[in-house]
């Protein structure tokens, strides 16, 4: 692939790495510093259009599917009054009543849980895409990982300050901090130097995850963990690493 | 993995979680379509309202958010067709608000009017590949043109951005202070 290919293909779509351009930006520092600056600018807009979403939006979304049935009130008598108890037409309507109640419960455990399982099922559809998007960024970018030149504290702070969270301790042999945008969402992109090899952290608030899991992609060993809000993927050579590495984030970072 | 629709087999459950997966890209496009939170507000509302209404429509959940956004944007053409833009008193916008109609600094504005002075039919591609996340495939059907169109649009609306900031000698790190 020759450079002015690359650039048109990687305007079209920053985030579509296929292996021949990542093969490309390997060779070519300048087509990779342009891919850089390329995402770059999309993280900008993206920043741009992130508007404040009302509180409560979502809820009253909601609530437009509210108008469900409700549960059958007893009929009234032509003449205007309710069924006397004790009548078996009253008997009658009660024990419908019964069924539809009953009815209503199981509906309603049921449609909690199937809310639960659909939304845990959509949460790990994101979760796995943004473990995929995040190996093929890595992959994509070796040369981040022979960095050695120390990032400034500073600048790690404003990073994980800008993702919601807080330096609380020290965190050593920081190599790169970057907000990052993959699909389908943001994250705070971190690299650590470790003795077992550079560590990669994402760190996503919109990725959620309900138990720490290992992966294995792209030649990358994986460790999926669930943090206070979303969640952290940590991308290494070695498990060892890997664990090492999450034990420095909790002493460090509170996210 | 399993894309069909098995898992949530019950519409309220579906409509909840579409809800919970899309309703904030869907505001952040829709207020960026109408330029007004209000109008926005409304505009997704009425979305919704329809996908309720043909949600058994919807087969393959990973084709759901496109579904959403199509549908948006039909609501959108359909409710401006009919609407006169409302103009906003800026005395009466509370200012907690005023920082999503207006950028707030220099980069930004740039940046914004950068977008801004795009083309609708170069601009809606982009913003649709950088809050949705939709592949060129997903925004050919979502906008009812060819990959290749979307493409070409695509590459027009960043180089124009570039040059706009270029020119703007703008540094983009220094934008969100890294």
């Amino acid at each position: 692939m020759d450079c002015l290919t690359f650039r048109h293909t990687v305007l079209a779509n920053p985030n579509e790495l296929s292996s021949l351009i990542a093969r490309h930006a390997e060779v070519c520092q300048s087509c990779a510093r342009y891919l850089r600056s390329l995402v770059s600018t999309d993280q900008q807009v993206n920043r741009l259009l992130a508007v404040e979403v009302p509180a409560g939006f979502s809820n009253r979304l909601k609530s437009v599917i509210k108008e469900e049935p409700e549960i059958a009130q007893p009929p009234k008598l032509k003449n205007g009054t309710n069924f006397s108890a004790g009548s078996p037409l009253a008997n009658a309507n009660r024990r419908k009543l019964g069924r539809y109640a009953i009815a209503a419960s199981v509906l309603a455990v049921v449609t909690s849980v199937g809310f639960v399982q659909g939304k845990a099922y959509l949460n790990d559809k994101v979760a796995a895409s943004f473990r995929t998007a995040a190996s093929n960024y890595i992959s994509s970018q070796p040369e981040l990982l022979e960095r050695t030149i120390l990032v400034q504290d500073d600048r790690v702070d404003r990073l994980v300050s800008a993702f919601g969270g807080e330096l609380v301790g020290d965190l050593d042999g920081v190599v790169f901090a970057e907000p990052c945008l993959l699909v389908p969402v943001s994250a705070a992109h971190l690299i650590i130097g470790t003795d077992d090899g550079p560590v990669t952290v994402m760190y996503a608030p919109e990725a959620q995850v309900r138990n720490e899991q290992y992966y294995e992609m792209n030649d990358y060993q994986i460790l999926h963990y669930p943090a206070s809000t979303g969640s952290i993927a940590l991308f290494g050579e070695s498990k060892q690493a890997l664990e090492k590495t999450r034990s420095t984030l909790l002493a460090s970072i509170n996210w | 993995m399993q894309t069909s629709l098995e898992a949530p087999q019950n519409n309220k459950v579906l409509f909840n979680s579409l809800v919970d997966l899309v309703s904030t890209d869907l505001y952040r496009y829709a207020f960026w379509a109408c330029q007004d939170n209000q109008t926005a507000e409304d505009v997704v509302q009425e979305t919704f309202i329809k996908i309720w209404k043909n949600i058994h429509q919807l087969r393959e959940i990973d084709s759901a958010k496109a579904w959403v956004f199509t549908i948006f944007r039909r609501e959108h053409a359909r409710i401006f067709e009919k609407k006169a833009p409302t103009l906003l008193d800026i005395d009466t916008v509370p200012e907690d608000q005023l920082k999503n109609i207006y950028a707030t600094d220099t980069t930004r504005h740039l940046l914004n009017t950068a977008l801004n002075t795009l083309p609708n039919e170069y601009s809606d591609p982009l913003v649709l590949q950088i809050i949705g996340g939709f592949s060129c495939d997903e925004i050919a059907k979502i906008l009812d043109i060819s990959k290749p169109n979307v493409l070409t649009r695509i590459f027009r609306a960043r180089k124009k951005i570039r040059s706009t900031l270029s020119t703007s000698k703008i540094e983009l790190d220094d934008i969100c202070g890294l």
